[in-house]
């Protein structure tokens, strides 16, 4: 049974973390579906990317809209690994920060990113997202801050 | 597979909710209408470990420092080059002693700064 959200008890804050963390684990192995799971049919998702690169800022709305969007960038980028650094919960409330590589399907060239993001829980599900990112750059130090792949493809 | 149970506690901070969002507001502040970030010396430990993310081939402060005279060295550079104002915190989270906040703030790069990045590239 799903804790109330309004008791921020330690197990509802385990259970929070778990399930952040499976959310970040399932989107750099490509379960993108399991992934849907956890969010509300009409999440509102709100990008806040920088102006160069892939992810652009913007705000979606619904879960189809959200995994059409993540669809578009797999096209182009293969997620390679990912490594959480902090998870925190309060209340109903959550966020993540976590480094994450891709490579470019045509160039080859990789990226790492340093992402933080922020969601909000309503009855088991994320109903709100905020996503912000840095960039380690294309260059020799994206090679440095590289994280290869730690999770096997979906067969 | 990590534990994400034991690897995501956090030690009790030894502060209460309300000094702690009173602490990240005040950061948030920063710096002082006179410049000054007076704050983050109070309230960050000598030894603080900061990190700023971005490409190091472009953004000469990206990457781990440790001491607060680094972070304020670094601080007070940014606040050379942009002019900034409307800080703003849409939101924060605190867990035990983590906190992660949503903030904003204007910046425009400073005249001085820009005519001396012109005469860097022209050069």
């Amino acid at each position: 049974m799903q804790p109330k959200i309004d008791e921020p008890d330690e197990e509802h804050r385990r259970e929070l973390r778990r399930n952040v963390f499976e959310i970040t684990r399932l989107r750099m192995s490509g379960r993108i579906d399991e992934m849907m799971r956890y969010f509300a049919r009409d999440v509102v998702v709100r990008y806040h990317g920088t102006k160069e690169g892939l992810f652009l800022p913007g705000v979606l709305h619904g879960r189809d809209a959200f995994k059409e969007n993540i669809r578009l960038t797999d096209v182009n980028y293969e997620p390679l690994g990912g490594e959480v650094l902090a998870i925190l919960v309060d209340g109903p409330k959550s966020s993540v920060r976590w480094r994450n590589s891709w490579r470019h399907r045509n160039s080859g060239r990789t990226a790492t990113l340093d992402m933080a993001h922020f969601l909000y829980w309503r009855n088991g599900k994320v109903v709100e997202m905020f996503e912000y990112l840095d960039y380690h750059s294309w260059g020799r130090s994206a090679a440095e801050a590289l994280i290869e792949r730690d999770d096997p493809r979906p067969r | 597979m990590t534990n994400s149970e034991d690897f995501f506690s956090r030690p009790p901070p030894g502060l209460d909710r309300d000094e702690i969002r009173r602490r990240v507001e005040l950061l948030a502040r920063q710096p002082a209408e006179n410049g000054d970030f007076a704050v983050v010396r109070d309230f960050c430990a000598q030894d603080v470990v900061c990190e700023f993310v971005g490409d190091k081939s472009r953004i000469p402060y990206a990457g781990r420092h440790f001491g607060v005279d680094a972070l304020l060295n670094i601080l007070r550079a940014i606040n050379i080059d942009f002019a900034q104002s409307e800080q703003q915190i849409d939101d924060v989270i605190i867990d035990s002693g983590g906190v992660a906040a949503q903030a904003s703030r204007a910046a425009s790069i400073s005249p001085i700064s820009y005519a001396s990045r012109m005469a860097s590239s022209s050069n």
